[in-house]
């Protein structure tokens, strides 16, 4: 099939997607086609230096003819491939269309997509985070050269927008802002110590309220007053049994200081006393002895 | 020496301003107001109601210093609070439309040659023009330098969430401005 046919074809179709709207299979037969010319395009364009020389088969010629008659994009370049030829404008020509050339050739080759580079497409700027990221996609990222390039391009492009700054006024602005906040913040800090304040206030009375609600029932009113009473009645108790505790105690210690005391006595007094009281208990003892013989006898 | 991180520095003010310590909290305030007005600016584009949201977010902030759990930075608790009063702002405002809202919150560097800034003029048009969460997430990134963890939990949002909309921010940006450079 010729160019010219499938530029009819296309207009076929097109005008049947106008008749039928909403049949999604023309759209994808009118992509099918489209692609079918840009390959013509592709195809002419390879002949285009040996057209220009002269050194063309005549199928070839006829159907670059034919294609250049049609397409608009193909004929420009084949003007301007003849003009460099020419050595006319080469001269005029801008440094860009060489670059761009240059760049052109190595999408076409060596910057080539591949399906796997489509998959990796998705995690390029997981990459440029350092995120983790599979370690297929990893290793395909660094090898290729699509996709470096692609790398790089987000890489300039984050940079470049870095450099943009968020319009902001000036310190003055910040200052007052600051001191506005802290005007605030002192405000707030009053508030609160006066709520805490009343919050206490509150609390108080709240208590109070309670404690006078709980006196003032009959019933508890009744078992308070009965619990003073047991309470008075239970510590007299009480303090009956303590007090003879202590009254026996006290006398304990009464006759233990006595004993004390004479014990003391019997050691440091002088001893005539204690002569007369060892004379007393020896004559005890001669009696003793005495009553015993007696006894005996 | 050990260098102490700033994240640190927040979390011992904040300890200090729970104590009571007004002095602690002049300090945060100091540290990421101008920061915050970027992010808040570029959401509402607007100078005075931004500033009336930062000081609304700030006292916030103050006032619920106690609830403040140290599971997340002081900074990216802050600016949570903030982003949820400018959607707040933003749908009140939304019914009334009395505010003159800016056109460009993005400065173009002066010091760059015409293609350059030709190229930035492109990529703050988009990037004004970008969906709010997309732009929440690229702002957050790039110009707060947060890592996608804190970005995630100022956006209330998953963590992937949070680096998809980055992503899709990036992307657009990229469509438009291919066209750029390869003229």
């Amino acid at each position: 099939m010729k160019k010219n046919d499938y530029k009819k074809l296309l207009e076929n179709i097109k005008a049947l997607k106008r008749k039928l709207p909403g049949k999604s299979y023309f759209n994808s037969l009118e992509k099918k086609v489209e692609e079918k010319i840009k390959k013509e395009c592709l195809y002419v364009e390879n002949l285009l230096l040996d057209y220009l020389e002269n050194n063309i088969s005549k199928s070839n010629k006829e159907r670059l003819e034919n294609h250049i008659k049609i397409c608009k994009n193909c004929k420009k370049e084949l003007e301007l491939t003849k003009s460099l030829l020419e050595n006319k404008n080469l001269a005029n020509t801008d440094d860009n269309y060489f670059e761009n050339l240059t760049n052109s050739i190595l999408d076409k080759t060596i910057y080539e997509k591949t399906p796997k580079c489509e998959i990796a497409e998705n995690y390029l700027i997981d990459i440029l985070e350092e995120e983790k990221v599979n370690e297929e996609i990893s290793s395909h990222v660094k090898a290729c050269p699509h996709c470096q390039k692609e790398l790089l391009s987000i890489k300039n492009l984050v940079e470049k927008t870095k450099e943009l700054e968020i319009i902001k006024p000036n310190e003055s602005f910040f200052i007052k802002q600051l001191n506005s906040i802290n005007t605030k913040v002192d405000k707030i800090n009053s508030e609160n110590l006066e709520k805490t304040f009343n919050n206490f206030r509150n609390y108080m009375s709240d208590l109070i309220e309670s404690v006078k609600i709980i006196i003032l029932r009959p019933s508890t009113a009744m078992a308070l007053s009965i619990m003073l009473i047991i309470f008075f009645i239970g510590s007299n108790f009480f303090n009956l049994k303590e007090n003879r505790e202590i009254n026996f105690s006290e006398n304990n210690l009464n006759s233990s200081f006595a004993n004390t005391e004479e014990t003391i006595i019997k050691n440091k007094v002088s001893t005539p006393l204690e002569d007369e009281k060892i004379e007393l208990k020896q004559t005890g003892t001669a009696k003793k002895k005495d009553d015993k013989k007696s006894k005996l006898n | 020496m050990s260098v102490i991180s700033p994240k640190k520095i927040d979390l011992e003010l904040v300890r200090e301003v729970k104590r009571g310590n007004k002095a602690a909290f002049n300090i945060l305030v100091k540290t990421y107001q101008k920061g915050f007005y970027g992010f808040i600016f570029s959401m509402v584009k607007n100078h005075n109601l931004t500033d009336d949201i930062i000081q609304e977010a700030f006292i916030k902030a103050y006032r619920k210093i106690s609830t403040f759990q140290e599971k997340s930075s002081f900074k990216s608790w802050l600016y949570r609070i903030g982003l949820n009063q400018a959607k707040n702002e933003l749908k009140a405002i939304g019914s009334k439309k009395m505010v003159n809202f800016e056109e460009v919150t993005l400065k173009v560097s002066s010091k760059k040659t015409m293609e350059q800034k030709q190229m930035q003029e492109v990529i703050a048009k988009v990037i004004e023009k970008l969906p709010e969460k997309q732009k929440t997430a690229l702002t957050l990134r790039i110009f707060e330098n947060l890592p996608f963890k804190e970005i995630a939990e100022i956006m209330q949002c998953p963590y992937d969430t949070a680096k998809a909309n980055f992503r899709h921010a990036i992307n657009s940006l990229r469509k438009e401005t291919k066209a750029l450079s390869t003229i």
